[in-house]
């Protein structure tokens, strides 16, 4: 038996599309727009990587496709609303889950339940596969799964090290500041991230339908979206953390299949509520210890309306 | 994604225009612009000459036309007629940043920096001339050569949230010259500064001029113009009324040209608290908390007495808001305790305090003082209802009656003299001031034994703060006690018979201003905390 490896390899395949879009989230939160509808959003990756998929037999199309029709749906759902119209961003988030939800399954009705292969994703790290135990814990994942955790170390070296994050974090401090003080031309850089957030939030949806379940199915995401926006508030809006938040959540994700292998004696219905109670549980935690100034806090104008024309 | 093509360079001001119709001299020409918003014309007309080197002070009350003006000079506005030249070039900005591009910068009154980024952060923030890839070190040093090079002393690590309004205000002038600016802009510099701040602002100027820099100066306090300005160009209404050297005028003719009259002398029924005045209000030990749970109101005792101003000075965030607040009723106190009229109402509710007799004009009078979508009449009457003799008059039982509380309301909108005499529509379509007269006409009315009045004429203009502060003498006269905290020294000075000093949260000194008046200096260094508690000249506490 390898259940501690195989598990292992479970958790970080059911942390990957947590991490890839709560990397997507952070983007569009550091620079104060908060989306609450990223359940919404991956399920419209999922659909779109899945029909690609089948149709081309290329999951890598598939994912490719399944991103970019996360951009387009969140740029016009939530980007034109929010950034060009100003409005106020939970209904618009709450419009994302909501659409995304009726339009991926009417788009998806007659992919139900068809698998697809996403074999040709798998790779081996090389050098790995001598080792063993490391071998089955790492050693052969889907591509994705190497991004998704890699991602973050570069949106920390682009937040700290760069010109242009430091640009990012100044928008999502005061907006209205870094356009006029600053001469920042906020609208045009909030208009992107929000379509980096899409991307990501899609490509997550994507890989979770085509490469983790293999199929495509209106319940794909169970939630997963709500975890990725729990993901992010967990990191303290620190993207190498989001590695930390998704593997946690991941692990509380397989609780089930793990507990079914091991035949604990916890029903499975109890064992699935595991990731948002731990998720309320982690909230709380994080709200007293930011209180207490132990953790850096949010962007300012986080969720909070921009008036500014430019 | 980058900054991008943040407003190209004007393909025009290349071209010299009219180089030959001014004086080499002539850093920056306005002539004849026109700006209207709807059907108020904001500027009708204006021309401006700056020289190389000079400070040139724009002067004017609220509405005269100054920010519409350097928002077009600076192109955050475009004019609807006349045109400009820099350097005997055409110039048209059509944003900030092209002006930018153009050496002209403004710093604006609230300074607009990132307050949790690092000076040298803010210094280099969207701008293109910064490296793009750079660690936070390296920006600190790239900062701390800038910040040399100019001449100024600030750490660039340190986050602006913990500098005084004063370094605040420095980064921001460094900002602009770190991006080359030759035309300096400052919108109302000193309006949040001690003297000593003033003082050293104006060093800055004086030696920024001297090297070539041309400052415009936007002001409405004349002693300020005559103390540092060069040149004066004064507003009236959007028009261009006076412009002169300032060896040429005086701080009188200043006024006249600004107001277009004389200034009106206030009018005080007694110079001395007359005696047999009562204690109002006795405060005893106080401590109270702010938002952040920190102590910010720290042993605080006072007393207030009838026919008497009590003027509080202090650099705002040093407690003085929140013992206001503690005073009025709307504040939790930690500990000590508060009487009026020898009773002790310390842990009473907000009503309580004003069915006592205590009126309160708040700091945030948009948020705390008015209800922006309801109508004057319900505003007018909010905190009338707690008073017994003012329910008596506007209801009948539970029922409201309608015809005395827009009565009530029009004799507050006559008092507070605001232009409309319709007390149904909401208070949001009145202007800032017409608002702010309404809820000091509201809260005097209610002051029959103390008012609190929190920065009173903020943002008001010339005439409406000599309003003011007449209906504050004048309750004076009437017996009322009034505490008056105020972050300009002006008014506290003009206006105060007992000064008293906060810093850090605690009174450090006490002065008799009728008998012997503190200098402008003395209250700066105590509000700055440099001198210790009770060392001062003239502290009787």
């Amino acid at each position: 038996m390898h259940t501690f490896e195989l598990s292992f390899a479970a958790a970080l395949l059911a942390a990957t599309p947590l991490l890839l879009a709560a990397t997507g989230e952070l983007f569009g939160e550091i620079l104060g727009m908060m989306n609450v509808g990223i359940e919404g959003l991956m399920l419209m990756g999922a659909v779109t990587g899945v029909i690609v998929t089948l149709h081309t037999n290329s999951p890598e199309l598939g994912l490719l496709c399944g991103a970019l029709a996360g951009a387009a749906y969140l740029l016009v759902v939530y980007g034109i609303p929010v950034v060009v119209f100003m409005t106020e961003q939970v209904l618009p988030g709450f419009a994302v889950w909501f659409i995304g939800l009726g339009l991926s399954q009417l788009l998806g009705n007659n992919y139900e339940n068809t698998s697809v292969s996403s074999s040709s994703t798998v790779v081996g790290l090389p050098g790995i596969d001598r080792i063993p135990v490391i071998r089955e814990m790492i050693g052969h994942f889907p591509w994705p799964v190497y991004v998704a955790f890699v991602l973050p170390f570069g949106v920390a070296w682009l937040l700290g090290h760069t010109r242009h994050g430091r640009n990012m974090r100044a928008i999502g401090e005061n907006p209205a500041t870094a356009a006029t003080g600053a001469g920042i031309a906020v609208m045009r850089w909030r208009l992107f991230y929000v379509g980096v957030n899409g991307f990501f939030g899609g490509f997550a949806g994507a890989f979770l339908a085509v490469v983790a379940v293999g199929a495509w199915g209106p319940d794909v995401t169970a939630g997963r979206g709500f975890i990725a926006l729990a993901v992010v508030i967990f990191s303290a809006w620190r993207a190498r953390w989001l590695i930390v938040g998704a593997a946690f959540f991941g692990g509380l994700l397989i609780l089930v299949e793990l507990g079914g292998a091991l035949a604990w004696p916890i029903p499975p219905d109890f064992l699935s509520m595991f990731p948002y109670l731990g998720a309320v549980i982690v909230l709380v935690i994080w709200s007293i210890r930011g209180r207490r100034g132990e953790l850096s806090a949010a962007p300012t104008s986080l969720g909070v309306r921009v008036m500014s024309r430019r | 994604m980058s900054t991008g093509e943040i407003g190209e360079v004007n393909k025009e001001s290349g071209r010299p225009v009219g180089a030959a119709r001014n004086s080499a001299d002539l850093k920056l020409r306005v002539r004849g612009v026109v700006k209207s918003f709807g059907s108020l014309r904001a500027l009708r007309g204006v021309d401006l000459d700056c020289e190389v080197g000079q400070i040139h002070a724009v002067l004017g009350e609220n509405g005269a036309g100054k920010s519409t003006l350097m928002s077009v000079v600076t192109g955050l506005l475009a004019p609807d007629e006349g045109e400009m030249f820099l350097d005997g070039h055409e110039y048209r900005p059509q944003n900030s940043q092209v002006a930018m591009r153009h050496g002209v910068g403004m710093v604006h009154q609230d300074f607009q920096l990132i307050e949790r980024l690092s000076v040298g952060e803010n210094l280099f923030l969207g701008w293109d001339g910064a490296p793009r890839i750079a660690t936070v070190q390296r920006v600190h040093e790239a900062a701390a050569a800038a910040i040399a090079r100019f001449g100024f002393s600030l750490d660039p690590a340190t986050k602006v949230q913990d500098l005084s309004v004063g370094e605040q205000q420095r980064v921001a002038v460094v900002r602009a010259l770190v991006r080359g600016a030759k035309v300096l802009i400052l919108d109302e510099p000193t309006a949040a500064l001690t003297p000593q701040e003033v003082g050293e602002l104006f060093v800055v100027m004086r030696s920024l001029a001297s090297q070539g820099t041309t400052i415009i100066f936007i002001t409405h306090k004349l002693r300020e113009v005559m103390d540092i300005a060069d040149h004066v160009t004064v507003l009236r209404l959007g028009e261009r009324v006076a412009s002169f050297p300032i060896g040429e005028c005086d701080e009188a003719r200043l006024a006249r040209e600004m107001l277009g009259r004389d200034v009106v002398p206030l009018e005080r029924d007694s110079a001395e608290v007359p005696e047999g005045s009562q204690v109002v209000m006795r405060v005893e030990s106080l401590h109270a908390r702010d938002e952040r749970g920190l102590l910010a109101v720290k042993d605080v005792s006072l007393q207030l007495v009838s026919h008497e101003i009590v003027g509080v000075a202090a650099i705002a965030g040093n407690g003085q808001r929140e013992l206001s607040e503690a005073l009025a009723g709307v504040r939790q106190v930690e500990s000590g305790r508060i009487e009026i009229d020898g009773s002790d109402i310390t842990s009473r509710s907000a009503n309580a305090f004003t069915a006592s007799g205590i009126g309160y004009i708040p700091e945030d009078r948009l948020g705390a003082g008015m209800m922006l979508r309801e109508s004057i009449a319900r505003n007018a009457i909010m905190k009338a209802l707690s008073v017994r003799s003012e329910r008596a008059r506007l209801t009948r039982g539970f029922l409201l009656r309608p015809r005395e509380i827009e009565n009530y309301a029009n004799e507050l909108l006559a008092e507070g003299q605001v232009s409309t005499r319709d007390a149904g529509v909401p208070v949001g379509h009145l202007s800032g001031g017409n608002i702010q007269r309404l809820l000091i006409a509201r809260e005097v009315r209610i002051a029959s034994r103390l008012l609190i009045a929190v920065h009173p004429t903020l943002g008001l203009d010339v005439g409406a703060t000599e309003r003011t502060w007449q209906t504050l003498l004048d309750a004076r006269g009437r017996g009322i006690a009034i505490l008056l905290i105020s972050e300009d020294l002006d008014e506290v000075l003009t206006l105060s018979d007992r000064i008293l000093v906060m810093h850090h949260g605690e009174i450090v000194g006490e002065f008799q201003n009728r008998t012997t008046p503190p200098t402008r200096e003395q209250l700066g260094l105590l509000m700055g905390g440099a001198t210790p508690r009770g060392d001062s000249v003239g502290v009787s506490a």
